[in-house]
């Protein structure tokens, strides 16, 4: 009868509340009191709403006492209860953004950030908007202080190195711990960056020791998007971008090729006389003749007849252009040839200019990314689900990267007591890397492009023509013939059930397969590997790979208020981490046919085909716990500590402890700060202490030692491969730091500045043993590596009006590594890989560079240029230089006039009439003698820089006028010196038949004698040096600003986008990567401090569009 | 609240259990350090390995002991490529920063193995007698042929016989090892030989179709190493004339037992022939040698030079499909020392010209392999460490020491050389003075085996009619009216030891000469 009643009842108060419907107007002011347009109105727990008009206004039909919920991207939501009033102002605070901000901790930890005592930033997933990625790890660049990121590779999916604070390992690398969603990955390949929610990044140990034995460089946490409760939408995001080559290299063209090549022969092959008059250098002009790039022995014709040419694809003689012009060979100047006047003989020259990066580069390459997700939840539910698919198209010939992916998270609370998460996603990537016969990306971009430009470009029957052979010619000749297949596939399955015992305690039970598989092929067609040479190997090869990696863990939380002033919140868990790789593959050659790659077809002979097959597993037992204790919204405490016991190591040295402690003192929330709240709004101060480990650069089994295997006489025979090394330990850092995030004029600017000092004990190095005892080295437990530094992070709310906001957003971190101990070595401090050099100053021999304690790393060391010497006046007269060279330089010790007159003529000239020593001369480069002692040697060479940046950050701006929005994004670099290798290889001509560079054409001649270089000659690491050596000339300072990002996103109004129920519709335009300010001019990247060239990141233009309802 | 008890008294279980067995994880394709040494098939599979990483140092051969010896070009060859190994090797310009090869070239790695197999070896009790001290005979008998090497490339070495590496925690102090005298460095090196020689008995036997290491091969080294010690001073070790005849006795034990091939180009082509007497083993599919780096590359050669009748070669004469550089080649005098009637000329080089039909270069072609079945070139060349000729001419190289007559043995080798044109009275040898003797020793060497690793130590080794070594004579120097070293360069017969190595081993000392 209860029953009935209540029902009864209930039924009446829903009609009497249907019935006292009521309609309100209301308006939304920011606190400027400007409208604000386009605010969300919802009655709150329903689905009843409407959003704000130009003026701000809104009208709506409510229950009375009924309460609102009003949001506006940008500003705290606010709820205001509708009561009696029929009509309502409602203010919107803007967001005071940093403060409200939650922080993921690890194993479902969140926080706020006010009440963070760690170093720990956000990506957000704004960084991913405007740009296309094929890699997430690119949008990185500059967002994080202290996380250095360097793209030096334009290859699309290239994954760029990440570096948190100046990297542990002695060399200045070290990655750091990558987990989505709590399973660990290799890298940051082939996730879609649509799919992330956030990306957290934790720099202090107080942060990362829950991380323990593999969290000493940091960890990237990453968060992938689920389903809120209230929200419901669909979202269409389309890119289509366009990517241009870049190219740091201005190659001359065929007739100015020919005029500097012919030239720089006759430069070495005529460097001095000898006492009968005849020429001495360090070749001769005999290949002027031949049938070489630069050479007029080249034939047309195949018969006397002159009526058949020759096919430069079967005849080496008919590949390149150049000939002696005879009237026969007129009919070509209407095809596109030339003539010229040999430099040299004076003769007419008949050639053909040819571009061979106009064959070879797919510029403007094709970007498309496409994404939809779907999106939506109530209280008891949510999922996301998102599909994307980006393909990626390189600069080189057949070179693309293409993902497809799709993920699936949902959530559901099963019982009061227990709420389930499921995760499922999974990203098929399919690419081509560049032309195998060129694949190495300097080679491509630097010494393929280099190739002579006097290539004949087709034969007559308008085939193209490979030229000189498949590695160094035109690759579109054979790029059809090679198949490559590359494949990965990799799936995520995750499940999580959380057990609620009661509300303060609560277990979460995960479980979380990653399973990767690879699956490769590659297939050889007949390929032409030069003239008249067809490579009929037919090579073919499959690999299959997969690996597994398993995660189990069980965290336990707790989370209780005591006395309203205690807070506590604590974790404790176990996990299990196994990882299980297989893999084989298959090789043959010599099949009959090549129209297929099917391995079966291949030769059955002996020793015709490989097979392999390999396993590898490892596992790692850990338990870990955390607490954080917040005493009256002041004081914050936070302890965390694990055990790791991981299946690299052996023995005892298998378990390793790492805590971390971590404290926080809100000083703003003192009263005694309560006058200056005007000014300091908000006020923190933490520290933190902790201890991880590291032990990533040891294989599976490695320390166990192995005893490979080999074949001989067809037999198998075995060898120690590795000497088993069962001492070795983790490695352990040791992180102090020590911060302030302190925000101003109502949070206007948010700042935090931290300093860290990591001091990384046992650090991995090699023991350099004596050659004698059969090995070059051993790695062992006895370095040490310090990294210090200051990040500082600033934000700026510069405007913020009716139609403007403007925000910056900084970022700026140094650091500087430092060797604290090597293993001992019985030298001046355990020094390894060190030169010496003369002391500018003693004049004295010290060592410099390699590893040594005390000391910085990466010191660049190299010959001071000081310009060309015009004439013989400035050429001290007894100068010898006897420096070595690079580049398989023989070293000929060079003279001065004085010193090269006595020398005797036996000791100038070899027996087979070449040079044996050469005199310095005018158009040679002025080295800087150090020591004064008139001799140039190995010794002579002064501290030019560093490798690594120590200064690093980036700048993000957001300028927005109503619809209009305009994104920048910049990061820098300073602070290091970038060594080009590549620039000298080729205008030092030390191939000895490829093109240089426009440059080249200032170069010294008698006629040019104020030239930026020295003379231009053939093959000069043979020779004088000039280029073919170490030097300041070809060293830049590195310093740069990456334009990484401008956008111009334009919002349709909403009020035009209601009728159509959409929520959102934005295009904008990209340019990313648009190129660097920097004085390092001459390489294809200044991110890359140790440069030889390589595959420039591309210009792109990207046009977006972005649309939910 | 008893959930809780229930779920952490299961963890606890699990980590209890798991925890130690879990983790021990071992190779699952490949012997970890833990199982090996325990099957004769291991063991002599080691030995296999041995001979694997033996192969894997055959450019030892020509860089240590041909390449300086003045029968090779240096800085550009006729094909205008750069040659290896110019300076500091081939034009002998040695300096303390110019060494030429660096860490002992390597050899301390090889003999690290040999150590290992011959510590475990005699560790081990799974293997019968005779197994056993014929691989000893083996290990001993590689381990003395490569300290030999180091001895005649920088006299006294480091004499390391036992792997330390491997005894416990490792520092680099407990590892610097001094260099031994030349002395000690001979006598541990004779000793291996004896300790050869008695455990290989009366075993003669040859494994791998003449691919192992064998009781005569180790006669071999030991007729090399007293034939060196007969007429080389070293350091602290006077040469001792009496040593000639023990190489003679062990050549004798050798004498008879092969027999040169009847066509010198079967000697390269056929594996394991009557005349190899210990060959390291190239396949095709398993291991080839360098021999492409001394031919030519058809773009720099092919319709740019001419034949012996002035004929434009524009065709691949010796088939190389593209496989060829010339990274090393030989002097144009030594092919213009040979005999147009001596089959061993055009066996060994193809000769090019000019246009004007002036001598240009030379490609080698004596072991330039084969063509495979699917038309590739391979270089599948045995590089052969001893073979019958030897025997005969370090005979006569002993028998012009104690003044009798070498024609015999020159004359053995020149008739198999002229093959059908052989006329004894035109083309054969007759004894003459000691000086005579010993450069139609040497010349006859130099035409035999060319590319066998030989010609450096030959002339080291070899007296002119004054005593001197022929190091110092440029009757013997090719295409150079100056000796392979003056007097005043004589310490530069021994290497230099690289900074690096010296670096890293502060009781080492450099070899005179080469202080600053």
């Amino acid at each position: 009868m209860k029953k009935q009643l209540l029902i009864f009842l209930l039924m009446l108060t829903s009609l009497a509340m249907y019935a006292q419907n009521k309609q309100i107007k209301g308006v939304v002011y920011d606190t400027q009191n400007e409208p604000i347009i386009g605010a969300s109105v919802v009655e709150d727990g329903t689905t009843n709403g409407t959003v704000t008009d130009l003026d701000g206004n809104f009208q709506l039909s409510v229950k009375p006492n009924s309460k609102l919920k009003v949001t506006y991207v940008g500003y705290v939501p606010a709820i205001v209860n509708v009561g009696n009033n029929m009509s309502l102002t409602i203010v919107l605070k803007e967001d005071s953004e940093q403060l409200e901000e939650v922080v993921v901790t690890g194993y479902g930890g969140k926080q706020l950030r006010t009440k963070t005592t760690n170093s720990i930033a956000k990506v957000k997933e704004e960084v991913f908007a405007n740009g296309v990625f094929s890699n997430p790890a690119q949008a990185l660049s500059g967002a994080v202080a202290g996380l250095r990121v360097v793209q030096s590779s334009g290859n699309p999916g290239a994954a760029p190195s990440i570096v948190l604070r100046g990297g542990t390992n002695l060399n200045g690398t070290g990655s750091p711990l990558i987990l989505v969603d709590g399973q660990f990955r290799e890298s940051l390949s082939d996730i879609n960056p649509e799919d992330i929610e956030s990306m957290e990044v934790m720099k202090d140990a107080g942060a990362t020791a829950i991380y323990g034995a593999r969290a000493n460089n940091g960890v990237i946490l990453i968060t992938t998007k689920r389903g809120k409760a209230g929200i419901s939408e669909i979202n269409v995001k389309a890119k289509v971008g366009l990517n241009y080559l870049t190219n740091p290299y201005d190659f001359m063209d065929g007739r100015d090729y020919l005029y500097w090549m012919r030239k720089a022969y006759q430069n070495s092959a005529q460097m001095f006389k000898k006492g009968d008059g005849s020429w001495v250098g360090i070749t001769n002009l005999n290949s002027l003749d031949g049938a070489t790039p630069y050479g007029t022995g080249n034939l047309y014709w195949a018969d006397a007849n002159k009526t058949i040419p020759l096919d430069g694809n079967k005849d080496n003689r008919a590949v390149w252009s150049p000939m002696n012009y005879t009237p026969d060979l007129a009919f070509l100047l209407n095809q596109g040839w030339e003539t010229m006047i040999d430099p040299v003989y004076g003769k007419e020259i008949i050639f053909r200019n040819w571009d061979m990066g106009k064959n070879n580069i797919n510029s403007p390459a094709l970007t498309q990314d496409y994404n939809i997700s779907f999106t939506g939840g109530s209280e008891k539910g949510s999922y996301y689900a998102g599909l994307g698919y980006n393909h990626t198209e390189g600069l080189p010939l057949d070179n693309y990267y293409q993902r497809i992916s799709f993920t699936i998270n949902a959530d559901y609370k099963i019982r009061e007591w227990l709420t389930s998460y499921s995760n499922f996603s999974f990203a098929d990537a399919k690419w081509r890397g560049l032309p195998p016969t060129s694949a190495d990306e300097a080679n491509y971009f630097s010494r393929m492009l280099s190739a002579p430009p006097t290539l004949r470009g087709h034969n007559a029957n308008g085939e193209l023509l490979l030229g000189v052979n498949s590695g160094d010619g035109n690759q579109a000749v054979n790029i059809k013939n090679f198949i490559r297949k590359n494949n990965t596939d990799k799936f995520t399955l995750g499940q999580s059930f959380r057990i609620e015992f009661m509300k303060s305690l609560s277990l979460k039970v995960s479980g979380s397969w990653y399973y990767d598989e690879g699956y490769y092929e590659s297939f050889n067609k007949d390929y032409l590997s030069s003239p008249g040479n067809v490579n009929v190997s037919r090579n073919s090869s499959a690999e299959f790979q997969r690996s597994l990696n398993q995660t189990y863990n069980a965290v336990l939380n707790y989370d209780q208020t005591f006395n309203k002033n205690h807070q506590i919140s604590a974790l404790a868990g176990i996990e299990y981490y196994d990882k299980y790789i297989s893999g084989f593959n298959a090789s043959g050659s010599g099949a009959p046919t090549d129209d297929f790659g099917d391995l079966g077809l291949t030769s059955k002979d002996k020793d015709k085909r490989n097979i392999d097959s390999w396993h590898q597993r490892e596992r790692i037992f850990s338990g870990f716990a955390r607490v954080n204790y917040d005493f009256m919204n002041k004081y914050l405490l936070s302890a965390v500590v694990r055990e790791d016991g991981y299946s690299r190591l052996l023995g005892s040295n298998r378990w390793g402890v790492f805590p971390g402690i971590s404290a926080g003192w809100l000083i703003g929330n003192e009263s005694f700060m309560s006058g200056t709240k005007d000014i300091i709004s908000f006020a923190k101060l933490r520290t933190s202490f902790g201890l991880n480990g590291n032990v990533s650069d040891i294989g599976p089994y490695e320390l166990q030692g192995s005893y490979g295997t080999n074949r001989y006489n067809g037999d198998i025979g075995y060898l120690l491969n590795n000497i088993p090394n069962p001492f070795l330990r983790w490695e352990k850092s040791h992180t102090f730091e020590v911060g302030a995030d302190i925000s101003f004029l109502e949070n206007k600017i948010n700042a935090n500045f931290t300093y860290y000092d990591r001091l990384t004990k046992g650090k991995y190095a090699n023991i350099q043993l004596p050659a004698s005892s059969g090995l070059s080295s051993i790695r062992s437990n006895n370095g040490e590596i310090q990294n210090r530094g200051i990040e500082v992070e600033l934000g700026f709310k510069v405007l913020s009006t009716k139609d403007w906001s403007w925000n910056i957003n900084a970022n700026v971190a140094y650091n500087k590594n430092i060797i604290k101990k090597l293993p001992k070595n019985g030298l001046e401090r355990n020094r390894q890989n060190a030169f010496q050099v003369y002391n500018p100053k003693t004049k004295e021999l010290m060592w410099v560079g390699g590893y040594q304690e005390g000391q910085e790393p990466g010191q660049i060391y190299g010959f001071k240029y000081e310009g060309v010497y015009k004439s013989y006046d400035e050429i001290p007269g007894g100068l010898v230089d006897k420096t070595s060279g690079n580049n398989g330089s023989n070293g000929l010790v060079l003279y001065g006039p004085d010193a090269w007159a006595k020398l005797p003529e036996g000791q100038k000239v070899k027996s087979n009439g070449m040079a044996a020593a050469l005199p310095i001369q005018p158009g040679d480069a002025k080295w800087k003698d150090v020591n004064g002692d008139g001799v140039i040697d190995n010794y002579d060479m002064v501290k030019i820089g560093n490798s690594t940046p120590r200064w690093t950050g980036g700048i993000t701006s957001m300028l927005k006028w109503k619809d209009l929005t305009f994104n920048a994004r910049f990061d820098y670099g300073l602070g290091f010196t970038v060594v080009d290798w590549r620039t000298p290889w080729i205008m030092g001509n030390m191939q000895g038949t490829f093109n240089s560079l426009v440059d080249s054409k200032d170069t010294w001649t008698p006629e040019n004698p104020n030239a930026k270089y020295p003379t231009y000659v053939w093959a000069d690491q043979l020779g004088k040096r000039n280029y073919a050596r170490q030097s300041s000339k070809f060293m830049y300072n590195g310093n740069y600003l990456a334009i990484r990002e401008l956008t111009l996103t334009y919002s349709l109004p909403s009020f035009l986008l209601r009728h159509a129920k959409i929520n959102r519709l934005e295009l904008s335009v990209t340019g990313q990567n648009l190129g660097y300010i920097t004085a390092a001019k001459g390489v294809f990247s200044p991110e890359k401090s140790d440069n030889n060239g390589g595959y420039p990141l591309p210009k792109s233009v990207i046009f977006g569009l972005n649309l939910s309802f | 609240m008893k959930c809780i008890k229930y779920i952490v008294s299961f963890f606890t279980l699990l980590l209890a259990t798991s925890c130690g067995s879990l983790l021990d994880l071992s190779p699952e394709d490949y012997y970890g350090s833990g199982n090996f040494w325990n099957t004769e098939a291991q063991v002599k599979g080691f030995m296999l390995g041995l001979h694997n990483q033996y192969r894997g140092s055959y450019s030892m051969y020509y860089v240590m002991g041909e390449a300086r010896g003045g029968t090779s070009r240096n800085g550009t060859s006729s094909q205008n490529t750069s040659l290896d190994y110019s300076s500091p090797i081939k034009d002998n310009t040695f300096t303390k920063d110019r060494t030429g090869i660096s860490s002992w070239n390597g050899l301390y790695s090889n003999l690290l193995q040999v150590n290992l197999f011959i510590q475990k070896v005699n560790e081990v009790n799974f293997l019968d007698a005779a197994t056993k001290s014929y691989l000893l005979g083996q290990a001993h008998g590689l381990r003395a042929n490569y300290y030999f090497m180091l001895y005649k490339t920088y006299g006294g070495v480091p004499i390391v016989e036992r792997v330390k590496v491997l005894d416990g925690q490792i520092t680099a102090e407990s590892l610097y090892q001094a260099r031994a005298t030349a002395q000690e460095t001979m006598d541990f090196i004779k000793k291996d030989l004896k300790i050869s020689e008695e455990s290989f008995g009366s075993n003669v036997t040859i494994n791998g179709n003449k691919s192992q290491w064998s009781k005569y091969a180790t006669l071999m080294l030991k007729a090399e190493v007293y034939l060196w010690t007969a007429k080389v001073s070293t350091g602290n070790l006077q040469a001792n004339p009496s040593d000639a005849l023990i190489a003679k006795d062990a050549l004798n034990e050798v004498y008879g037992k092969f027999e040169l091939m009847k066509s010198f180009t079967d000697v390269f082509s056929e594996k394991g022939n009557k005349e190899v007497i210990f060959a390291l083993r190239f396949m095709d599919g398993e291991a080839t040698n360098f021999a492409s780096s001394f031919t030519y590359s058809n773009n720099v050669f092919l319709g740019q030079v001419y034949g012996r009748k002035g004929n434009l070669i524009d065709t691949d004469t010796l088939q190389l499909k593209n496989s060829g550089i010339m990274r090393n080649e030989y002097k144009w005098g030594l092919f213009a020392s040979m005999d147009a009637k001596d089959v061993r000329r055009d066996a060994t080089f193809l000769d090019y010209y000019d246009q004007e039909g002036e001598p240009k270069g030379l490609a080698f072609k004596k072991c330039i392999g084969i063509i495979n079945q699917e038309g590739n070139r391979v270089y599948q060349n045995d590089v052969i460490v001893y073979r019958y000729a030897d025997v005969l001419l370090m005979l006569a190289e002993i028998e012009n020491m104690t003044g009798g007559d070498v024609s015999p043995y020159i004359n053995q080798i020149r008739e198999r050389a002229y093959a059908a044109n052989w006329d004894a009275n035109q083309f054969g040898y007759k004894n003459g003075s000691k000086d005579e003797n010993e450069l139609a020793i040497l010349f006859e060497r130099d035409k035999e085996f060319v590319w066998e690793g030989k010609r450096w130590f030959d002339v080291v080794r070899m007296k002119n009619g004054a005593g001197e070594s022929l190091v110092f004579d440029a009757r013997v120097n090719y295409d150079d009216p100056n000796p392979i070293l003056t007097k005043d360069q004589a310490y530069m017969i021994l290497w230099p030891i690289d900074i690096n190595t010296l670096n890293n081993d502060p009781e080492l000392k450099n070899n005179p000469g080469y202080d600053n």
